[in-house]
């Protein structure tokens, strides 16, 4: 260190020592800090153009994509809400990931407790089955079901692809939902059947008011996945165009020779804020949730 | 009995959605048929015969290699760098994290139409940078390696966010004396990072490569939503479904090519569960 050499008190010396040492890291860190933050930048990139550029004239964004937008303008978002039908897709996407993620959040969670309480061996077959079901390619169970619902004559209507993000989900929000019983004593429901409770009611009664947050991590969850889903909503939701959601929707600019780049960049934009919200609400559940689900299985 | 009926409902929707569908498939590949009209007869391996001679299949499974082997390399480098990174106390830890995590909550359509949009011809913002420093635009969804390199550079984009997160969740449950130890002893950065803190990750990233490498096959959204289903990058998904669909005695022959599938997957399974097993408790 080269304060050692100025001539000072003893005791002097080791205080500026170890003030030099200080704002050196102070600056070190802070440094790291604004090299990532650009990083982040850079990788948020394609969704910053995005939006910035969704409020440019029509014939600037054909011109080329700049930063900084010269002229603004909100004809994209007004051609995207009168002109297309962007309201009705919002809306199909919103009910079917609602229906989805309510039948996922009874289903997950009452398996979940399971899991978390009861150490039996058909849990821990099921545990290990849905590991597997993760993994197993969706096109089968979409073929499989498609053949099945035009035998029943169900496939102009929400139910498959329902039935299908349902099942999509189920393994991560048991497994979320396992997580966060885990983390409630079992003593509450133990002084509950004490008391001449049954498993069930003390189930209800203890330990459901207790799972709030994890309940609102797994909800999200679900939701983003039913919302933010192309495949299956291409099997099933893409005929008729009543049906369509935000993400058949949205292809629909791509027309045969030209594309509507004004209009898709607005109604991008728009289609990302819902799960942007409602991902900044539950983030730090959420990212717990997604570290213990690959080591945990 | 009160655990069996706890998970009663998702094991019946399971079996209804998965299991029952899958043996359909395996059923379906051994005869001849449409989604209209699926049992057109016994067909014995005509199915699996017709799959293995298409050349479009071993197009696709060449496709599913490079792009799967591409995205899982890449996505686990960018995340365990940041995750090195990040795993340290610094101003705005938490910000930063959040934001790096959003291209994997974005819908893939919207992530996907923005890189299509900024890989465009002249007019797109990677043209334009290039040719800002002088370098010659590349057409990237008109040569056929562009086109497989930028489906690789969108799904690392999408996924590192997953790695990031399984790796700082791994990194911060590490202890500190060792390396400590190290730095006194003056080894440096780098020696550290290989001698002590990858061998220690190692077991979760076996996981992460294996867990990727089936999402990856599994992945029917980045390369068709980001190509607009271009014939240089249809993967193995995108070649089942097409042909399940819309192909000539297209049920029988799109389910030999998913049970073919199936089959990959499930190897990858086996290992993945192994490798949980073994290394995954303690994380």
């Amino acid at each position: 260190m080269s304060t050692s050499t100025m001539p000072a008190t003893a005791a002097g010396t080791v205080v500026d020592t170890h003030r030099a040492r200080a704002n050196r890291r102070r600056v070190l860190t802070w440094g790291k800090a604004v090299v990532l933050l650009l990083v982040m930048l850079v990788i948020n990139m394609p969704l910053i153009l995005t939006a910035v550029n969704s409020f440019r004239p029509r014939l600037d964004i054909m011109a080329g994509s700049t930063l900084m937008p010269e002229r603004v303008t909100l004809d994209n978002y007004r051609a995207v809400i009168g002109t297309t039908h962007y309201p009705e897709w919002f809306l199909n996407s919103v009910w079917v990931s609602l229906v989805a993620t309510a039948v996922v959040l009874v289903a997950s969670g009452l398996a979940g407790y399971s899991l978390s309480r009861y150490r039996t061996r058909v849990n821990s077959v099921y545990s290990n089955m849905l590991m597997v079901f993760q993994l197993f390619p969706l096109v089968l169970s979409i073929v499989g079901l498609m053949v099945l619902f035009v035998s029943v004559g169900l496939t102009k209507t929400f139910v498959p692809a329902i039935v299908l993000y349902i099942v999509m989900a189920l393994p991560f929000c048991t497994w979320m939902f396992k997580g966060f019983f885990d983390s409630i004593p079992r003593e509450l429901e133990e002084a509950a059947r004490v008391d001449g409770c049954s498993s069930f009611r003390a189930m209800i009664s203890v330990v459901v008011p207790l799972a709030g947050p994890g309940a609102a991590a797994v909800a999200i969850y679900a939701f983003l996945l039913a919302y933010n889903e192309y495949m299956v909503a291409s099997a099933f939701l893409k005929n008729p165009a009543s049906l369509n959601t935000i993400s058949i929707g949205l292809r629909s600019f791509f027309q045969q020779n030209t594309t509507e780049w004004g209009q898709m960049l607005a109604a991008s934009t728009l289609a990302v804020l819902p799960p942007l919200v409602l991902f900044l609400l539950v983030q730090k559940w959420m990212i717990r949730g997604m570290a213990a689900g690959a080591v945990k299985g | 009995m009160f655990s069996i009926n706890l998970a009663l409902p998702s094991i019946l929707l399971l079996g209804f959605a998965q299991i029952w569908p899958m043996i359909q498939g395996i059923t379906y590949s051994f005869q001849k048929g449409v989604m209209a009209k699926p049992s057109q007869g016994w067909v014995g391996l005509e199915n699996y015969r017709t799959v293995l001679r298409d050349p479009a299949f071993w197009d696709a499974v060449q496709f599913t290699i490079v792009f799967t082997i591409g995205g899982v390399v890449l996505s686990y480098v960018l995340g365990l760098v940041l995750a090195l990174a990040l795993v340290r106390n610094i101003p705005m830890r938490g910000f930063i994290r959040v934001g790096l995590i959003l291209p994997w909550v974005v819908p893939p359509i919207v992530g996907m139409n923005s890189w299509r949009w900024m890989l465009q011809d002249q007019a797109g913002a990677v043209n334009q940078v290039i040719t800002f420093f002088g370098g010659q635009p590349i057409f990237f969804f008109n040569d056929p390696d562009m086109t497989v390199v930028a489906v690789i550079i969108a799904k690392a984009w999408r996924s590192f966010p997953f790695m990031l997160v399984s790796l700082m969740a791994t990194l911060s449950s590490l202890d500190d004396n060792i390396l400590e130890a190290a730095s006194i002893d003056g080894a440096n950065a780098w020696k550290k990072f290989w001698s002590i803190t990858f061998p220690q990750i190692l077991p979760m990233s076996a996981i992460l490569w294996v867990l990727m490498t089936i999402w990856s096959v599994n992945d029917y959204e980045t390369p068709y939503l980001l190509t607009n289903n271009s014939a240089n990058a249809r993967n193995m998904m995108i070649y089942t479904f097409d042909t399940s669909i819309f192909g000539l005695n297209g049920l029988g022959v799109g389910s030999a090519s998913a049970v073919i599938t199936l089959a990959v997957l499930g190897v990858l399974a086996y290992f993945m569960l192994k490798l949980q097993k073994a290394g995954g408790n303690e994380g």
